[in-house]
C-alpha cells in the first residue's frame, strides 16, 4: 500500500473519526484498486465496481474563501451496501426487520459525507477560512473525483472517499 | 421542567439521530417535534410550544440562518433559545451565528455535551429540571396559533 500524501492522510483520519463518532463504526485504511470505484466518469457503475451491488455514493460541494483566495471543491463518499445499512441503523439506533430502506441509507451516507467534508475543509484551510457546504447530493455523471483518494475497511465492508480540491486549500491552512 | 424541543434538519436520518442523542442526554422531555427545513420549522413553532430549537444551517427551501432571522424578528419568538447544529468549523461563521444570540454545537456530538449546552442555552439549572413548568423563553405559539413569520 503506497504511503498516503498529507491530504490523503487528512482524508483518511477525518473519514475514520467520522465513521466512529457518528455511527460507531470502526474503519481502517485499506489498499484498494486505483482510480476508485466509480471509474473515470461518474454515472451508475457502482454495481459493477469493487464496492459491489447496492453501493451508495454521495457528493458534497463546498465553496468559500481562505487566505484571501476563493476556493471550491467537493468531497465524494461511496460505500458498499452493508456499510450503508450499518450507517443508517447505527445513526438511527433502529435495526428493524429488513433494516433501513434505500432512502435512509442514501440519507445516512450523505450526512456522513457532509460531516467529513465540513471537518476536512476546516482542518485543511484553518479555522479562519469561511466555507459553505452544499447539501449532499447524488454524484452527477462526469463529476471529477479529484486527486486525493482513500479506501477504508469499515468493519468488513468497504468505503472510498475522494477529495476534489485545489492544492491551495491545504496551503491556506498551512499559512493560517 | 420538561423540555419541548424542535429539531430542524433536512436529513431525516440526522433528525432521528439528534432525537436519539436528546433522549440519551437524560434531559427531561415533554415532546420532540421535527421539521425538514426552516419554513416547516416556523410552521411547527406556530403549532407547538417549544422551549428550544436545534437548528441545522444548510437546508433547502429556507436555510437555518433565514429561519433564525425571522424567529428573532418576531416578538413571540425573539427570545426562544436556539442551538445551531452544524458541521461548520469556521470561527468567523461561528461568530456571526453566535452574534444572532444562539449557541453552537458541531456534529457529531455526545449526549453529555448536548445536555450541558441545552441547560446553558435555556438558563435551566439541574435543580429546575424537577419542575414541570414551561420555560418563560419558550414560544407562546401554542396558545392561539397566530404566529405569522
Amino acid at each position: 500500500m503506497p504511503l498516503p500524501t498529507p491530504p490523503e492522510r487528512l482524508l483518511l483520519t477525518t473519514a475514520r473519526s467520522t465513521f466512529e463518532s457518528l455511527a460507531l463504526l470502526f474503519a481502517e485504511p485499506l489498499a484498494g484498486p486505483p482510480g476508485g470505484p466509480l471509474g473515470d466518469s461518474f454515472g451508475d457503475p457502482l454495481g459493477d465496481g469493487p464496492l459491489g451491488a447496492g453501493a451508495v455514493a454521495a457528493r458534497v460541494a463546498f465553496a468559500g474563501e481562505a487566505a484571501g483566495r476563493a476556493l471550491g471543491g467537493a468531497l465524494t463518499l461511496a460505500v458498499s451496501a452493508d456499510v450503508a445499512a450499518a450507517l443508517a441503523e447505527n445513526m438511527l439506533g433502529a435495526a428493524g426487520p429488513g433494516g433501513p430502506g434505500p432512502e435512509a441509507r442514501r440519507d445516512a451516507v450523505g450526512e456522513v459525507a457532509n460531516v467529513v467534508c465540513g471537518h476536512l475543509v476546516s482542518a485543511a484551510a484553518g479555522p479562519a477560512a469561511v466555507f459553505r457546504l452544499a447539501a449532499p447530493a447524488a454524484v452527477p455523471a462526469g463529476a471529477p473525483a479529484g486527486p486525493w483518494h482513500a479506501w477504508l475497511d469499515v468493519e468488513g465492508g468497504r468505503a472510498w472517499a475522494a477529495l476534489d480540491a485545489p492544492d491551495a486549500l491545504f496551503a491556506a491552512g498551512a499559512t493560517a | 421542567m420538561a423540555f419541548n424541543i424542535l429539531i430542524v434538519d433536512d436529513s431525516a436520518v440526522m433528525r432521528g439521530m439528534i432525537a436519539r442523542v436528546v433522549r440519551l442526554s437524560g434531559l427531561p422531555l415533554a415532546a420532540i417535534h421535527e421539521a425538514g427545513d426552516g419554513a416547516a420549522g416556523l410552521a411547527a413553532l406556530a403549532e407547538h410550544w417549544v422551549d428550544l430549537v436545534l437548528l441545522d444551517v444548510n437546508m433547502p427551501v429556507m436555510d437555518g440562518e433565514e429561519m433564525l432571522r425571522r424567529l428573532r424578528a418576531h416578538p413571540d419568538t425573539a427570545a426562544t433559545p436556539v442551538i445551531i447544529v452544524s458541521t461548520e468549523g469556521s470561527e468567523a461563521r461561528r461568530a456571526a451565528l453566535e452574534a444572532l444570540g444562539v449557541s453552537f454545537i458541531r456534529k457529531p456530538f455526545k449526549p453529555e455535551e448536548l445536555r450541558a449546552l441545552v441547560l446553558q442555552a435555556t438558563g435551566v439549572t439541574p435543580e429546575d429540571e424537577a419542575y414541570a413548568a414551561p420555560h418563560p423563553a419558550g414560544t407562546a405559539a401554542a396558545h392561539d396559533g397566530a404566529l405569522d413569520f
